[in-house]
Order: C-alpha cells, then structure tokens, then sequence
C-alpha cells in the first residue's frame, strides 16, 4: 500500500522538527498507526530508517503503537470501539462498519486512521561537547 | 541535553487528503455538482457501468467524467463516446486518485456541470484510504474476480454507498454464490446498498440509477 509515501510523511515531519531544535540527534521517534489505515508497521519502519540514513535521525530508536479504532453512530449516538469479526479463514480480524449498539447506522470514524509521529527524543548538544571544561 | 518534542499536531498524509477532500466537497456543493466516485478492481466492470450509466442519464444531467488511470485514455475515449465530457488523469505508477489530483481537474469540468463521475484507478486497496470529496462512493466487484474478494478488502466495501456485484451472468460458470458475496458485504456494512448487475447487457442499470439516488 502506501507505506513509503507515509513514511516520507513521517521522515519529513521528524527531520523539520529535528532541524527547528536545532537538533544534533534523534535518539528516538514513537510513531502511531491507526488500526483502519491497515499499514503495515514492519514496512513503515523499514521506509522510515531508509529515509533516515545519513541524516542525525539515522540511530534513532523507531517505535510504534496501535490505535484501535474508534466510531460514533449517528443513529443511536454510540461512541466507542468498532466491531471485528474473527473469521478463521483470514489473518485479519475483519472490520464491521455497523454500529455495536443498534447494528445499524452510519458510522463517523473518531480515531484509527492516521498515521503520525507522537513525539520524538533528540540530543540538542553533543555528548561531552561541554565547553565548559 | 536530551529532550522530548511533542509532533502529534504535525499534518498527517492521510489527515490533508482528508481536509482537501472536505474542501472538494464544499466546492463541488456549491457549484451544484452531485458526485460519485466510482471504485473497483481491474476489469470488474467499471468503464462498462459508467458507459451505461451515462448512456441512461445524459439527456437528464449535464454529465461530466473524470477517468483515471495508470496511462492511457482508453477509458475515457470510451466513455466520451456516448457524448458526455469526460477528462483522463493519468496517475503513472500511482495506485490511486487523491483529493489533490481532484482539486486541479474540477477546474476544468464544463461550468454548468450538475452531475460528475469519478473512475477511480483499478484497485480494491489504496483508494479506501483516499476519499475524493464525492457524495457517493461506489465499489464494484465481479464474480470472475472469485469467492473472496469481498472479506479481502473489508475497508473499501465499508466505505461504499452501494456495492455493485457484476457479471452475473457468468455465476454459474464461475462457481461464485452471488448470495454468499452479498452476505459478504451486509457482514461489513448493513447499511450499503447491494445493486447485482450484468453490465455489458445493461441488467441491472435501474437499480443502481436508483440506489444512487439518481
């Protein structure tokens, strides 16, 4: 799927912020894949330490989380997780887009499906680059 | 020194394609342009449909169509053979249409337009994840396409409006249950809209005319 063109998204993000900072390094970036995006998070750190090699980011630590989703109904006004369906056949828990509550409805969907950098842990001075010793 | 940078606020892809298409939508509103996105696997019918449809409703709207493809103006040559104004966006390599792509070709859409057709790139994945600003979202699957298509793709057939089942025709021969592929859907989304339609012989063509609210 999209996995590069998130990543890029990603990598531009953190290496803007890094360079506002006035960043020397990127020790760490904690990204969240919403669970309706589907992406794979193995792909996407993949793409996103390519992207980083040879920029201060390069060692960072990449960690990711999962958001789950969340829905509204517009029906009956039910606000909280989306069903799936376990269907041995398949790997993937199948999503339903019918409302928990009432089974019907049009679902809003609040959270679950975007993909962004949390926060980030940079270094703004190199380590032992004290001048004052 | 170390420190922590908070980035939650930073843009997401997904999240502007999302904004754009709100935006599209306004737009598209404003101008009094009713819209459907059309979506679907390679060969599931989708150029057929959109000729019939067209074909069905030129001589009530003011018919535009926006054909999208990886290269090529096939499709749109065959669509603007039944005399409506179609425009070819041709992606490359990219997989999908995006709102941004969108916003730059409604420019060009004759002003007095009043209903627009989007032929979305041949694939039941990546255009899910980019909405166009359409009223409508339709996916089209065919039974040649197999059993399975369905609680393959569960994101696309949970973001349609209507979910037309194509060639029916050929069912039986493709040992595919057209019922098991409605059950399929209905699991999904309980709220779209089912049209089963032999395309190529215009079957079907009502139904979904009316399902689109048309």
């Amino acid at each position: 799927m999209h996995e590069m063109s998130v990543a890029q998204g990603i990598a531009r993000a953190v290496l803007r912020t890094a360079k506002r900072e006035e960043a020397v390094k990127v020790a760490r970036i904690n990204i969240e894949i919403g669970q309706l995006t589907f992406l794979n998070p193995e792909q996407v750190i993949f793409w996103v330490a390519e992207l980083f090699k040879g920029t201060e980011a390069e060692a960072a630590e990449i960690s990711h989380k999962i958001v789950p989703a969340r829905v509204r109904c517009g029906k009956c006004g039910y606000e909280g997780p989306l069903q799936v369906k376990e269907d041995p056949l398949f790997h993937q828990a199948l999503p339903v887009f019918a409302c928990p509550k009432c089974e019907k409805g049009s679902l809003e969907i609040l959270e679950g499906r975007d993909c962004i950098v949390r926060d980030i842990e940079i270094e703004t001075s190199p380590d032992g680059d004290c001048s004052c010793h | 020194m170390h420190k922590i940078v908070d980035l939650k606020d930073e843009e997401s892809l997904l999240a502007h394609n999302r904004e754009l298409a709100e935006k599209i939508h306004e737009q598209l509103a404003e101008r009094g342009i009713c819209s459907i996105d059309v979506m679907g696997a390679i060969g599931s019918g989708k150029t057929t449909i959109l000729e019939k449809l067209v074909e069905h409703l030129k001589n009530q709207y003011r018919i535009a169509v926006l054909a999208g493809d990886l290269t090529t103006t096939i499709d749109a040559d065959r669509i603007g053979a039944h005399g409506v104004q179609t425009f070819q966006i041709n992606t490359g390599k990219e997989c999908h249409l995006d709102a941004h792509l969108i916003s730059h070709a409604i420019e060009d859409i004759p002003a007095d337009t009043n209903l627009l057709f989007i032929e979305n790139v041949g694939n039941l994945v990546c255009p899910a994840d980019f909405p166009l600003g359409t009223d409508k979202r339709v996916v089209v699957v065919s039974v040649t396409e197999g059993p399975h298509m369905v609680k393959k793709h569960p994101y696309i057939f949970g973001q349609a409006h209507v979910a037309v089942i194509n060639k029916k025709d050929l069912a039986d021969s493709m040992e595919v249950s057209i019922e098991d592929l409605t059950n399929d859907i209905h699991g999904i989304n309980p709220e779209t809209r089912v049209v089963v339609m032999t395309a190529r012989d215009g079957e079907g063509i009502e139904e979904l005319i009316g399902a689109l609210e048309l």
